[in-house]
């Protein structure tokens, strides 16, 4: 059978089909599609909803520096503000890619820039947290003279302070290597494995690797057509 | 136009094109969960898009455009995805079981379809519903004359593989 003869057939089970569908009218007509939400737009109220945390936690950390003028609590609460402050201007920049898609543009178009906010997202996700590690111990410094107003350098030391901080530091590849490690082998939630991917960069390899199929795609570049 | 008359128009197009929504949604996705799920995506992101559509070009043409740019989001987002945008009940498209099952070149077709990646599964989405290379360009935002390679190729591999699943099938019979 050749091509014009499948689009054939093709068209006459489509006509059968088109008699036998039936899509719900009503559910168009009662306005319940303005109340839903697509994926992308759970996604920018996702990160409109971080960006407003993370203005309110820059405040906050303003406040705290205004009233601890010293070096000791200073430093760490400026390190947690220029955080925040690089947070902010991520996320914002997430934002401004989500809001430009247009799906009714072409594919390979909007498939483009999705992945590439994808890769934005993992990177920010990558290093949100590995920084988390190192944030453990201005976190203890901030929290616990502003909410119980306890100095954390009398009450721990200056020597576990210290521990701390390269402890963190030394988590980092470790929590790398067990990803790449065990990740894969993983088997609880989705949650979990999404996790784990992200942390070992597979997930990050993935796009790149999409990119790079579109790319190819986009080009004359001969080759039979990709399996999944 | 008012927003009742709007859903209402929005309304006659999707009902008078339903079948690319089932078209898209059985050739991206294997599970009727998920096509479920999927069909609801892409109508609230059809809604949603509306609003750009632009009365001078075809509404199939952005239909597809929109469709599959869902679609191939979807199927990327694996575990991630997010079931039941609406309420469990509310079924977007509801194909009665009386339907007749497709005839075995359809069968073999969907077979086929459903081995390719997601960028020439929108090709052949589209030349078999007819669409020309200067329309298919236009929809995936390709060249022609890459369209033409392309589909070439998926035309020869086509015809391998239903040829091989026709021999396969005899071969089946006579032992």
């Amino acid at each position: 059978m050749n091509f014009d003869q499948m689009t054939a057939t093709w068209a006459a089970y489509d006509r059968k089909l088109d008699a036998s569908i039936r899509l719900n009218r009503e559910l168009l007509r009662a306005g319940k599609l303005n109340r839903a939400r697509s994926a992308l737009q759970r996604l920018t109220i996702g990160l409109v909803l971080e960006v407003i945390l993370n203005s309110a936690a820059i405040a906050a950390l303003g406040m705290f520096i205004a009233d601890h003028l010293t070096l000791r609590f200073v430093i760490p609460a400026i390190a947690l503000d220029a955080l925040a402050v690089v947070n902010n201007i991520v996320l914002a920049r997430q934002i401004v890619a989500a809001t430009r898609i247009d799906y009714g543009q072409p594919i390979t178009a909007i498939q483009r820039q999705l992945e590439e906010l994808r890769v934005l997202r993992i990177r920010y996700l990558q290093w949100v947290f590995l920084i988390a590690v190192l944030l453990w111990t201005p976190l203890l410094i901030v929290g616990f003279e502003w909410l119980f107003g306890i100095d954390a350098y009398q009450a721990f030391g200056g020597v576990y302070i210290g521990a701390n901080l390269l402890l963190g530091i030394a988590l980092i590849p470790l929590g790398i290597w067990l990803a790449k490690s065990f990740g894969p082998r993983l088997r609880g939630t989705a949650i979990g494995r999404h996790t784990m991917a992200l942390i070992a960069g597979a997930s990050l390899k993935d796009a790149r690797e999409y990119l790079a199929t579109l790319s190819a795609f986009e080009s004359d570049e001969p080759g039979e057509p990709v399996l999944p | 136009m008012d927003a009742k008359s709007r859903r209402e128009r929005f309304a006659d197009l999707l009902s008078d094109h339903k079948n690319i929504l089932y078209t898209v949604c059985s050739a991206y996705c294997r599970n009727p969960a998920d096509r479920d799920d999927l069909a609801q995506e892409i109508a609230i992101q059809l809604w949603r898009s509306f609003g750009s559509f632009d009365d001078r070009y075809r509404f199939s043409t952005w239909m597809y455009r929109v469709s599959i740019n869902v679609a191939i989001s979807f199927y990327r987002r694996e575990a991630n995805r997010a079931r039941h945008v609406l309420s469990g009940d509310d079924r977007l498209i509801e194909i009665p079981d009386r339907v007749e099952r497709p005839p075995e070149d359809v069968l073999l077709l969907y077979q086929f379809i459903d081995g390719l990646d997601a960028l020439n599964k929108a090709l052949i989405l589209l030349s078999l519903d007819g669409y020309g290379y200067r329309e298919i360009a236009g929809v995936v935002g390709i060249s022609e004359t890459n369209v033409a390679t392309k589909l070439s190729r998926l035309k020869q591999a086509m015809k391998r593989d239903l040829a091989g699943a026709v021999r396969q099938e005899k071969d089946a019979e006579t032992t």
